[in-house]
Order: structure tokens, then sequence, then C-alpha cells
């Protein structure tokens, strides 16, 4: 399968026309239209300033020791400044569609799309793929090649079984040690007990954290009208179940679940996305990076608040 | 209708099948995936009705066939009752066989044998036809199958209660075996096809002192079941009686034996001596006696100054065998009468073999005593035997005129001895002697050396008697002595050495004896014989009395008879024997028939309880013997006085096991294998009416109708749609009829 499989170009074009104007965070999506807080090396001097005991003596500049006397050390720019990483779910439940292309095929072009966009902005990206455990792990880079290796990482299917979405993210957490943003695409269909604690590690590493919760409009509405037998994708399990007593309660529970799913997010200041696969996907990153652009500083300071609080 | 095998009607459930399955939606076999069921819950299956049955008649027939071939399976029948006349039905026939035997009498069992019998008659069929028997050692009969039939409607029950009322325990032995032989001969009928069902109810606390003997060797009639109802009295029972041979000894040496049951409770009880009026008297003996165990011990001393006639232990619960009626025997008072020579024969010119060197060891070591002892006539020997108080003996010479010299004292044991010489007896005397003998005295007549076969003949009444000499003559060899060679111990003369510790006679020798041979005809008892088989001892009853005739003496130069330990008691018994049976020293128990003396006049029996009890004169026996104690018959020209004892068996208190009375052959049977035998007969009917009637043809006969209906209706009707496709897909493809 080529990339272009994957990539929507529509959609790349409508981000492509909005991401000029969509730059508020400070550690943005793209790179060349703000600094970023970092200095390392890099070629782009940015300041002196006076050495001080400890400081790392590779960055001490002995041509001007040599001629002043004076010990400053060198400070550089650092040119990249987004490292996202790309967080997918690989359960069984993802292989779930009923009628169009299943859930995980969407979140595969979803997070193609965005890989391939952060990848025109000379962004580093990097892909985490997860079920009951990390299953692969692409650290984030910029370099010429990489998004294949991102590409041909994605393109291996939904192999997993069940979702342990708790030990995942807790794992996610232990590998990024800079800031950065975790774009995490999942149905999130499993109990949110551990949630909390696995986004606030998340959150405490410095990360920006966007959900986008890829459902199926099955498993919002419910649509079935035949009683049948049926099967849990990830455990196996299966049951009698008659749609006419078991729809309305059904529904009470999923939204149930989903308000609760929205009050942890907003606790911790995630950006929770809620998409249906019958949705077109370039509405899905526009509207999203709208509704970032309208509330971006709000999210901070909440932020802050909470991390005060 | 009944069903032989109702569970083949299970099939019927084959009919419900296809239609639940109708109604039953089913889960639906294939499988919808979702991505969780974490929001979801098991719906329960529904039942929902369908009601597109099409083709119901076709159902119900179906239905139909296999109902019928269920109920063929289960084999119905049409249950007829065997209607039959109750005027002219014998109704089942039970013989109630109620136990009146002393253990009888323990608190509370009575009561519960009648009770028992209650409910034996509530539990009997309606048409039940009673029969009463009451036992203890006897059986007897208290209303029998033709008295209840005639005197009652009801099969005699309520004169069973009646006259159940008037039983009450005696004091009796129990033979069980006998009773039971008894109710089941009353109960046995020849004729096997009108033999109603009969059962013995044996109410009973049958325990293991009762006799079963004759029920061992009983032929149980068929078609009789015995049904034991125990009564069961609680706790345990300590029993007295007089040890083993006890009988004849005197006070001083006394034992009584006291048994304890092993589900007694007490082990230490007491022995006193009681007057009738229950005072009691001397020391009390402690006896230690655990339970299941049994000890004998010597009586305490009879108090004197009172009427103490009785041992009464204490410290039992169950007082009915605690009393011993025992009271010291008189010394029986003996008057022997010697007829003829009684002189030393050691004046005569034989001598004596025992005086010779070569005497047997027997003989030898008697001396000095002996070789006096020799010169002594027959007399002396007896004199020595016949000593103590109230026994006389006097020698008579033969050919007395005065008759008085001979007359016998009345009451006395009797015994006349006549020592038959050469010359034959005077005849007054020898009359004289056999009406001794009719009247009941034993006549011991011995054959000295001199006597001829006259003489023999006089006293035995065999005229082709023989006599030789054996033995001693002139030449006497010491091996040619004679010994007894068989002796006839069932003769009550010789029963008391019928013990092997007695029965040994081979130290007695006889020197010399003479040879008796008796002719066939005559009816002479041998009593004993010698080894060249001629008799030592002949009997010819006579009268009350007999006539015994010894072919040698016991004085020494005939024999050692008179230096054996024999000699005492065989002259002994022979006086005895002159008196009949001593009732005195016998051990009676209850029930006992005692023989009493024929008498002229009409006499009394003073009873146990002080009732006075007229005895025909003619009476040779007493059968009332009824209650343990002492007995004297009063106005009798002898008196006779005895003591009547409990069967000591009646102590032994511990229940026989049913299945002993099974193992017997009595068909015992219990309540379950009642009900278990009645559930097979009424199955066994329940066969035979279904074989009988043979319903399961006719309805296999009517699912085969019907299959064939079902067969012919379904092919018209699979025809008829087969047709409407055809008339369908004509149509449309056009091709229809015009």
């Amino acid at each position: 399968m080529r990339e272009t499989d994957w990539i929507d170009p529509e959609a790349v074009l409508r981000i492509d026309s909005l991401e000029l104007r969509a730059r508020i965070v400070v550690e943005g999506f793209l790179s060349g239209l703000h600094r970023s807080p970092y200095h390392g090396f890099s070629v782009e001097f940015s300041e002196y300033r006076p050495y001080s005991s400890g400081d790392d003596l590779r960055y001490l500049d002995w041509k001007l020791l040599a001629r002043t006397d004076r010990r400053y050390v060198k400070r550089f720019e650092d040119e990249t400044n987004l490292r996202c990483h790309l967080v997918l779910d690989l359960s069984r439940s993802m292989a779930f569609g009923e009628g169009r292309r299943s859930k995980f095929e969407y979140a595969v072009t979803l997070a193609a799309t965005l890989a391939r966009f952060l990848a025109t902005q000379r962004d580093a990206v990097g892909l985490l793929t997860f079920d009951a455990g990390v299953h692969d792990y692409v650290p984030a880079r910029y370099s010429p090649g990489h998004l294949a290796r991102i590409l041909g990482a994605l393109e291996r299917g939904a192999t997993g079984t069940n979702t342990d979405l708790v030990a995942s993210l807790q794992r996610v957490a232990g590998f990024m040690h800079k800031r950065g943003v975790v774009v995490l695409f999942s149905d999130l269909l499993a109990p949110l007990e551990g949630l909390d604690r696995a986004l606030a590690q998340l959150r405490a590493r410095g990360q920006e954290v966007i959900v986008f919760r890829v459902l199926d409009p099955a498993e919002v509405e419910f649509p079935f009208e035949k009683a049948a037998m049926f099967e849990d994708l990830e455990s196996g399990k299966s049951f009698y179940v008659d749609p006419v007593h078991a729809t309305s309660a059904y529904r009470e529970r999923f939204q149930a679940h989903a308000d609760a799913l929205t009050r942890l997010a907003a606790d911790h200041g995630v950006d929770l996305v809620p998409w249906t696969t019958d949705r077109p996907l370039m509405d899905c990153l526009y509207e999203y990076l709208q509704a970032r652009g309208r509330r971006g500083r709000v999210v901070r300071r909440r932020t802050a608040w909470g991390a005060r609080g | 209708m009944s069903i032989l095998f109702p569970l083949y009607l299970a099939g019927l459930a084959g009919i419900a099948a296809p239609i639940v399955w109708h109604l039953i939606r089913r889960t639906p076999s294939g499988k919808t995936p979702f991505s969780t069921l974490m929001f979801l819950e098991p719906s329960p299956p529904r039942l929902v009705k369908r009601k597109n049955l099409d083709q119901v008649g076709l159902l119900c027939l179906r239905a139909l066939i296999l109902g019928l071939l269920a109920l063929a399976f289960a084999r119905p029948y049409l249950r007829t009752e065997a209607r039959v006349d109750a005027a002219g039905a014998d109704g089942p026939r039970i013989a109630l066989l109620v136990d009146t035997s002393a253990s009888m009498r323990r608190a509370g069992l009575w009561d519960a044998a009648v009770r028992e019998v209650g409910s034996a008659l509530d539990a009997a069929p309606e048409n039940a036809v009673f029969s009463l028997f009451a036992f203890d050692r006897q059986p007897r009969s208290i209303l029998d199958t033709a008295q209840a039939v005639e005197l009652a409607r009801d099969g005699g029950r309520e004169l069973v209660r009646a006259r159940l009322a008037e039983l009450e325990p005696s004091f009796a032995a129990t033979d069980i075996g006998r009773a039971l032989t008894f109710a089941a001969d009353a109960l046995r009928t020849d004729d096997a096809e009108a033999r109603p069902p009969s059962t013995v109810v044996l109410v009973s606390d049958a325990q293991r002192g009762a006799r079963t003997a004759d029920l061992e060797r009983f032929d149980w009639p068929d078609g009789v079941e015995l049904e034991v109802r125990r009564v069961v009295a609680l706790g345990g029972n300590a029993g007295l009686a007089l040890a083993p041979s006890a009988a004849s000894r005197t006070d001083a040496d006394m034992r009584v034996r006291v048994t304890n049951a092993p589900a007694s409770n007490a082990d230490r009880f007491e022995l006193t001596w009681s007057t009738p009026d229950g005072v009691r008297g001397g020391e009390a003996r402690a006896i230690a006696c655990p339970p299941g165990d049994m000890r004998v011990v010597r009586a305490p001393d009879r108090p004197t100054g009172g009427d103490f006639d009785r041992l009464v232990l204490s410290g039992d619960d169950a007082p009915f065998d605690n009393v011993l009626h025992h009271r010291e025997r008189a010394a029986s008072a003996i008057e022997v009468i010697t007829i003829g020579d009684a002189s030393s024969p050691a004046s005569s010119p034989a001598s004596s073999p025992a005086s010779s060197p070569a005497s047997s060891p027997a003989s030898s070591p008697a001396s000095s005593p002996a070789s006096s002892a020799e010169e002594h006539g027959p007399d002396f020997f007896l004199g020595h035997v016949f000593t103590g108080a109230g026994v006389t003996l006097r020698n008579v010479e033969d050919g007395v005129e005065d008759a008085g010299e001979l007359a016998l004292e009345e009451g006395l044991h009797p015994l006349v001895v006549v020592y038959a010489g050469a010359a034959p007896v005077a005849e007054g005397v020898r009359e004289a002697v056999t009406e001794h003998a009719r009247g009941g005295a034993t006549v011991l007549v011995v054959l000295g050396r001199e006597a001829r076969v006259e003489a023999a003949r006089t006293w035995l009444d065999d005229p082709g008697l023989e006599l030789a000499q054996a033995g001693g003559g002139s030449d006497p060899a010491l091996s040619d002595f004679g010994l007894l060679a068989r002796v006839d111990f069932e003769h009550v003369l010789f029963a008391p050495f019928a013990d092997p510790k007695y029965s040994d006679f081979t130290k007695v020798r006889f020197w010399r004896h003479r040879v008796l041979a008796p002719s066939s005809a005559g009816a002479l008892r041998v009593l004993a014989r010698f080894d060249d088989e001629s008799p030592f001892l002949v009997e010819q009853p006579l009268g009350a009395g007999r006539i015994i005739l010894a072919t040698s003496g016991w004085t020494p130069d005939e024999s050692d008879l008179a230096r054996s330990s024999k000699f005492a008691p065989l002259v002994t018994g022979m006086s005895r024997l002159g008196m009949g049976r001593d009732l005195a020293s016998e051990e009676l128990f209850v029930g006992d028939v005692v023989p009493l003396p024929a008498a002229d006049g009409d006499r009394a029996m003073r009873m146990p309880d002080g009732t006075l009890s007229p005895i025909d004169g003619a009476a040779t026996s007493f059968a009332e013997t009824r209650q343990p104690g002492h007995y004297i018959l009063s106005g009798a020209a002898r008196p006779l006085a005895f003591t009547v004892r409990l069967d000591p068996s009646e102590s032994q208190t511990e229940p026989l096991e049913a299945a002993r009375l099974a193992q017997m052959g009595a068909p015992v049977v219990t309540a379950a294998t009642r009900a278990a035998a009645r559930e097979l007969s009424r199955q066994e009917r329940s066969v035979e009416l279904e074989r009988r009637q043979k319903l399961w043809r006719a309805l296999l006969v009517a699912a085969l109708v019907a299959l064939l209906v079902e067969t012919v209706w379904a092919g018209r009707l699979a025809r008829r749609s087969a047709s409407a496709i055809d008339a369908d897909a004509r149509e449309a493809i056009g091709t229809g009829p015009r």
C-alpha cells in the first residue's frame, strides 16, 4: 500500500489553508510560525551568558576566553520546536465498522494525514501503537524518510486484542522526555478507572494531549433491531441481546460513559474530540484546529490553575 | 383405567416437543460482532405465540399417533375388581398367641401385651376372623375360629378383647415352640385352593429362656405366616434358683444360683430367709453379681423359731423370680426285712477266693477288717448301709408262722430281702412277701449257692427258667471270676450310675454266680448281665412293686460287691423303689404333673396360698401346680409334701431374636415384608389383568390406522401444494393453460 492511500489530499489541503492562522499555542504545531522555548545546540546563535560552575564546558566560548579572559557560554536557538507523538490504539474493538471503513482505517488515515502535515512543517513526528501493551514505537524525529517509517508502521493493521488504555498511556509517559504534543487515536471503549491518573502523568510531563475519540455511528446510536448473539470483539464473550429491551439501556450507559470521559478531559486540560467515522476526515482536522484556536489560551490557563490546585 | 408401565407415558412428551419448539423463539445461531459489550446486558429468551400453525389437523393426527404409541407401550388395562360374595368369602384367619408365662409378670409387660393384641385387632382387615390362644409351658385355646364365627359378627374382635381381659400371666415357664406349633396346626388347612391367608400373631416378650425345641422339628404349614409382636420390658432381671443337684441336699450345704441379665442395672443383691407372711429373718447374704454373670452361693443359715420356708432375693427390679421356696427334707424312713438264713457263710467248707494270697488289688488292702468281715453274713453288710434314724432292719426266720412279723409299717420305704437257699421258702411267707410286692414294696431274692431252679421259679413267673452254677465251685481259679458286662443304665435303679464317672463296674468281681437262663416268653427285664451273658439282676414287676432276683450275693465269698462303692447306692435305690418317686427330693416346676399314691377316700391338697383343693380318691396325679410354693396332701394314708418352684429358664429374660424363629422354619413377617408382599401381589394381579385384556393391541392397530390416514392426507396435501407451485410457475412463464 502506498502512502497516498492513507492520506486524504483534500484534508491536507484544508489543513494547509488553515495552518498559518492556527498558531496560538506556545509549542504550536508549526515551528515556522513561532519560536521554541528550548535552547540547545543549533546553528542559530541566541545569546552569551556568564559561565557558572557546573555548565557544560562544551558550550564555553574558548576564543572569547582567549581574547578577553572572560568566561562566557554560548546559547543557540533550537530549530525543531514541536515533538509530536501519534499514539494509536490497535485493539480489536477498533476493527469494528458497520458498513463503512472501520474505525481503525479511519484513525490510521487521520494519523497519516497529521504525520504528513507535520512532516511538511519539518516537525519531529513519532508513532506509538498499543493494545494491551505498547506494540510499536517510532521515536519522534524529523529526517527524510522518517515519514515513510511511520506510515509503514501504521500499515500493520489492528492485530491487538483487548485494550489496556491506562497501562499503555503510562508507558507512553515514560517515553516522553521532552515537552510536546501527544495525539491519541482511540475509541476509549474501556473502563475509565485509572485513566485519570495516566492523563495526569502525561500532563505532568509537559505534554499537550489531544484525544481523537474515533467511534462508529453504530456505537453511538445502537441501531440494531434484530435480536442476536452479540460478540465482544476484544474478549470474544458473547450473549443473547434483544435490542427491543437493550437499546435504551445501552444509550444511557454509553452517554454516561461519554460524559464521564468529557469531565475527565476537562479536568486535565485534555482536548477530547469525539468523532464518528461517517463524517469527512477534513472536517475533523479543520474543526479541531478551529476549536483549538478559539480556546488555546483558556486551556493553558486552566492548566496553570490545575497545577497550582 | 390403570397403567402397567407408567414410565412409558413420558413418551407423550414427544407430542409437546414440536409445539413448544414452535412457541420458543430460537436462540440465533449466528453472531453479531460488536466492539464492546460493556454497555449491554444479556436478554432472556422470549416465548412468542406463533400464529402461523398451518395444517393443525395434520399436527393433531401426528400427535395422536405418538400418543397412541406411547399409551400402547405403557400397557393400559381396565381395573376390574374381583367381586366376591362377602358373605361366602373367608377373611384372613388370625391366631393371636399371647404369652402368659411368668416372665410376663414383669412391670408393664402384660399391659403392653394387651395393647399389642388390641393393635393387632385394629390392624387386621375388616373381614378377618380371629382366634385367641394363650400359652406358657402349655398352649391352650381361649377362643377358636369356629367360636369366633359362630358367636360374633365382627370376626370375634370384641370376644377376643373380653377373653383377653380374663387372662393373666401365670408362673409357668415358656414353651414358644409348642405354642407356635399348636397355633399353626390350628390354622392348618389341607385344601390349598380354599385356604384363606392365615397369620399367627405372637404377642410375647420372647425371652431367651423360652423353649423352642418343638418348633425345630415342626413342619410349618403352607400359607400360615408368623408375625412377632414383641413386648419389651426396660431394665434387667436377676433370678434365683436352686443350684443343680442341690435339691436333695440338706440345709447345711444348700446352694443357690443367682443369675443377672446382661441388660441389668443392678449388680448387688441380698439373700434372706422369709416366712409366708413376709417376715425376714436371719443374716442377709450380700451377693455381687455383675450384669450378664451368674453366681452360685451358699444359702444363709435358716433362722430358727419361725416358718422360714423361702429365700428372697432383694435388689432386683423384677420380683417375679426372686423367691425360692425350700423346706428341709425330713430323712426318709426305711424298713428292711430279711428272710432266711443270714448267717455267715464262713463256716462252709468253701474257702473264699478273697483270702488267697493272689487276691485282686481291690480286695487285698482290706486285710484285717475284710477278713473279719468275711465271717459276717449278708445282713452285716446291709446293716452298715441301713443305719441312722428312721431305718429299721430285721431278720425273719424262713417258715415263720406269725404273719405280723412280716407286716410292713405304713409310710416307710420297704425292702424285703429273701435269701433263697436249698429249701424252698415257706408258702405263707411267700404269699406275704408277694403281697408286699403287690402293695408297692421291692422284694430282692438272692439265690444262694445251694438254691435250685425251683427257688427261682417260685419267684419269677417264667416256667422255662433254667439255672446252673458258674464260677467258684470246688476249685475256683482266680481268673474264673465274673464281671458285670452289660448294665441297663436306663433302669431307675442304675440311672444314678449312668454318669461316666460312676459307671465303671469292672472293679466288682463276682467269684460265684448262678447262671440263670430265662426263657424269652417271660416278662422279665434283665438289669445287669455278667460277661458270660448270664443275668445278674432280673426284675419282674408285680402289682405296684417288683421282685428283683440276684444270681449272686454280696458277701465276700460270693463277690466284692459289698465292699465296693456301688453297694450302698444300689441297695438304697432298691429300697427307694418301694415307694415310687421321692417327691420331696425332686425339683418340681410350676406346671409339672405330680403322681399321687392311690387312696381309698377323698383327699385335699393344701395349696401354697393356703386354700384346700379336694382331690378325688382315684386320682393318681395332680396337675394343678399353678403357683410356686409348698403343697401338702392331707387326708391320705401316707402324707405327701412337695415344693414347686419357678422354672429357672424364666429368669433368662434377654430377648430371643426373631431371626432365630425364622431359622427354625417359621415364616416370620414384619410390617415391611408384609407391605412388600402386598405390593408384589398387587403388581402380579395387574400384570395378569393386563395380559388378559391386551388393550395394547387395539391401541397399536389404532395407531397404524391413524398413520395410514396421515400418510394419505399428507400425500394429498403435498400433491396439492406441488400443483399450486406448478401452476404459479406456468403462469410466470406464460405457458399456463389457456
